[in-house]
Formats: C-alpha cells, sequence, structure tokens
C-alpha cells in the first residue's frame, strides 16, 4: 500500500497545531481575567441652578412670613387668598427635597419678596418640597409646581445701593472675544494657583493690564480669586469650566479675597 | 543543532501565535482603567485590532476631566521582549497655549527588556524635538528638549523651567 502522506510533514504539522490550541487557550485565560469594556469620559451636568440675586434688603423689608402648615387667619393672608399660583413668582431656592426654602413673589409686585421655608403656606399654598430648578406647593390636594424663570435681566433695585467699585456693566462682545481668543486673556492678566496646603485655595492676579478689557473689570494685581458664581474655584478644570460657560452666562460673580477681607465683584454682562 | 532549531523554530511559532490570540481590546482596556487612578481618561476612540497591534483612533485625552488633547492615531505593540505606543499627530488643546507649540507630530514610547529600569520616549512636533527616560526604579523623569524656533522665540517662559547646556540644549529632570 502506497503512503499518501510524509510522517515528519504531519508531525510538525501536529506539533504546531498543539501549539497553536495552547497559545489560543492562554490568552482566552488572559481575556477571562480582563475588563470587557473601559472608560469614556463622562461630561458632568451642571444641575446648579442659574446664579440670581436677590434684593435681601427687599426681602427682609417683605410681610412675614406665617410658619405652621395650619396657621391660619392672619391679616396677610386673608388679603392674598385668592391669588393663583400663575401670578407667582420663583426668585430662588436653597435646600433640596423637605429641607429648604424658597422666595417668592407676585407678578403684580416683583420686588416684594417672602422667603416661604418647606411646611409653610403661601397665599394658601403649602410649600411640599424643593426640586432642583423649582418648588412644589400643595394645595386643596392638588401639587403645582413652580419653576425658576429663565431670568435674562439682573434684578437691579439693589445696584444704586452697592459701591461702584464692585459693580460692573460688561459688554458681552468683549467678553466673546476672550473666549474665541484664548491666548489673548493671557497677555493681560497673569492668574497664580494658591496653596493652602494640598488643597487648591484660589487664583491670584500677579498681573494685569489695566489699559484692557479684563483690566476695567476692577481686578487688582494681590487679588485672589476664590469662586465665581457661588462655586468654589479650587481647581484648574473649576477654572476651565467657567471658561467654557462664560458666553452663557448673564451674571458673573466674583468672590476676591483682597488685603484678607472677601470682596464681592458683579460684572452684569450685556 | 537540528533539535535546538528545531525548538527555537516551534518556540517562536507558539510566542508569534501567542501575541496574534492576545486579547489586546481588553488589555487596553484595563489600561485604561489603571490609567484612570491616575485622573488620565482616552475616551471617543475607535478601537481596531490589527493582528499583533492594536490602533486607536480619533481619541480625545482628558486629564482630571480637562479635554488636554486630541490624537489621531495610536499604535499599542506589545511585542512582550519590546513594547511600544506610537502616537501621531496629537494636537494639544487651548489649555496649554500659553505654554508650548499646540501640534505635536508624533510620539514614540518604548518599553523594552534590553532596558528593563527605564522607560523611553522620542516627541516630535512644532516645540522642537525631546528625548524623555522615566526611571521605573528611580522614579526619575529626565527631558532633554532641542527647541524649535518658534519655541525659542515664543515661549522663553517655559524653557526657564529647563537647564540650558553648552551645546544649546535644554535639560530638565525631576523625581516622580
Amino acid at each position: 500500500m502506497q503512503k499518501i502522506s510524509n510522517p515528519l510533514f504531519v508531525e510538525v504539522i501536529t506539533k504546531l497545531f498543539i501549539l497553536l490550541v495552547i497559545a489560543k487557550i492562554i490568552s482566552l485565560s488572559i481575556w477571562w481575567f480582563l475588563p470587557t469594556e473601559g472608560v469614556e469620559y463622562q461630561q458632568r451636568e451642571n444641575y446648579k441652578p442659574s446664579y440670581q440675586r436677590v434684593d435681601f434688603k427687599v426681602m427682609l423689608d417683605a410681610a412675614p412670613v406665617k410658619s405652621g402648615i395650619h396657621k391660619q387667619n392672619t391679616n396677610a393672608q386673608t388679603t392674598q387668598e385668592g391669588i393663583n399660583i400663575t401670578n407667582m413668582i420663583l426668585k430662588g431656592l436653597y435646600g433640596n427635597g423637605d429641607h429648604g426654602m424658597a422666595i417668592i413673589a407676585l407678578k403684580s409686585s416683583p420686588q416684594k419678596t417672602s422667603v416661604v421655608a418647606v411646611g409653610e403656606e403661601y397665599s394658601g399654598y403649602i410649600l411640599k418640597r424643593i426640586l432642583q430648578e423649582s418648588v412644589a406647593f400643595v394645595k386643596d390636594a392638588k401639587e403645582f409646581v413652580l419653576k425658576m424663570p429663565k431670568q435674562k435681566q439682573v434684578n437691579k433695585s439693589f445696584i444704586s445701593e452697592m459701591e461702584e467699585e464692585t459693580y460692573k456693566q460688561v459688554n458681552r462682545a468683549d467678553i466673546n472675544d476672550y473666549v474665541e481668543q484664548r491666548k489673548d486673556i493671557w497677555k493681560d492678566i497673569a492668574l497664580e494657583p494658591v496653596q493652602d496646603g494640598p488643597k487648591l485655595k484660589g487664583f491670584k492676579v500677579k498681573r494685569i493690564n489695566h489699559s484692557s478689557k479684563i483690566g476695567a473689570l476692577g481686578l487688582k494685581v494681590g487679588d485672589t480669586i476664590i469662586a465665581a458664581n457661588n462655586t468654589p474655584l479650587t481647581s484648574v478644570k473649576d477654572v476651565m469650566e467657567l471658561y467654557k460657560n462664560l458666553k452663557s452666562l448673564n451674571t458673573l460673580q466674583l468672590v476676591v479675597l483682597r488685603n484678607s477681607q472677601e470682596v464681592e465683584l458683579i460684572f452684569d454682562i450685556n | 543543532m537540528v533539535r535546538v532549531m528545531k525548538f527555537f523554530g516551534f518556540f517562536l511559532f507558539f510566542v508569534g501565535s501567542l501575541l496574534y490570540f492576545l486579547p489586546k481590546s481588553s488589555l487596553y482596556y484595563y489600561g485604561e482603567k489603571e490609567l484612570y487612578k491616575h485622573k488620565v481618561i482616552l475616551s471617543e476612540e475607535l478601537i481596531k485590532e490589527r493582528g499583533f497591534s492594536l490602533e486607536l483612533e480619533d481619541s480625545k485625552l482628558f486629564y482630571d476631566s480637562l479635554e488636554s488633547a486630541k490624537i489621531s492615531s495610536i499604535e499599542i505593540r506589545p511585542f512582550l521582549v519590546h513594547n511600544s505606543i506610537i502616537a501621531k499627530d496629537i494636537v494639544l488643546t487651548d489649555i496649554a497655549v500659553s505654554f508650548l507649540p499646540l501640534k505635536i507630530e508624533d510620539v514614540k514610547v518604548t518599553y523594552s527588556i534590553f532596558n528593563p529600569l527605564n522607560i523611553v520616549a522620542k516627541a516630535e512636533g512644532e516645540f522642537g524635538h525631546a528625548d524623555i527616560t522615566i526611571g521605573i526604579v528611580d522614579k526619575k523623569i529626565n527631558l532633554h528638549l532641542i527647541p524649535s524656533e518658534l519655541m525659542l522665540k515664543k515661549y522663553t517662559k517655559s524653557l526657564r523651567m529647563f537647564k540650558k547646556d553648552e551645546q544649546g540644549e535644554y535639560h530638565y529632570a525631576k523625581d516622580l
């Protein structure tokens, strides 16, 4: 009988096949212990309600708020009965869920604000809970949600009372120029991170060109910018996020440490 | 002699097969998770297994949640005895605009068993040419920079971090 195969060839092929199978088994074992998916960058949503200023002076002058869910028969309430929730404006909120308070005004007199805590009553509506950008009221077992308006204009009633130095009007085109020509900003200002132990405390103004657009904002050499729009600036990321969102802001609030005192600078962007 | 050659041949075949079957994507995912511990994320990349290597296209590099660079292609070659990562067409984001030119043509990072104590990297770009050595045991980074004219003209502030030698080349050393 004639042999149709070369035994040496068959032996080599068999050995190679066995090695191939071993290599595959080893790779499968490695694969078994490795993760099946990697890491993707997730853009963090900014759930913070937009920064809005409230006139605290007017707020303190406002009619006293009634405490207690069923406390009734005060003169103030009697005069306000019949007010519909659609006539109310939510001017600010603080807290979350069952804890916190809302600043409410009526459309007829938007500057006359009242602070209402969760559980308290306003014009027959009981504040039930604080949501992200709205509040829930209950009246006659029905729930009503009052949303924060998209405020374009800052309440300016307080502006005249503020020091001129801490409040400035800023041209939106100037802000947009800086955002689009990012390199230009560093020609006009130099910032240095300020460490407080291992943590970053803020950014110190090392140099500022006072004849530039940014120089006109009122920042001074030696100022340490510690917060912007109520967000502490404790990392480069915080600054970059602020920078990225500059175009969409209507008001920019900066808190700076000047001569060991906190100074609030407000910029109304028009 | 024939037996030795035969053994060597089989060994090479085995190592080759192993490299081919290696779950390169999964190894990359493992690497991504390790990098994440150091706040480094490679995102939006298109992963392609290429037999003996792994290719990543159009990835974005984030450091501490800040987009730091866009990388057109990264090739990872896990050859066991000689491993390399070659990144091409890197554009840094505006964050770095004050420190160095934004375009980097290529970066090659190599780790070889012939130089087991060091990770070696070479980079070429608008900034010039850089040779980087990272000591694994002594945990030191040494950077040797030959700056471009653009770097010498416009980024003198960044060059102040370096020590200049007699040949006009710049050196930087730091403990990790």
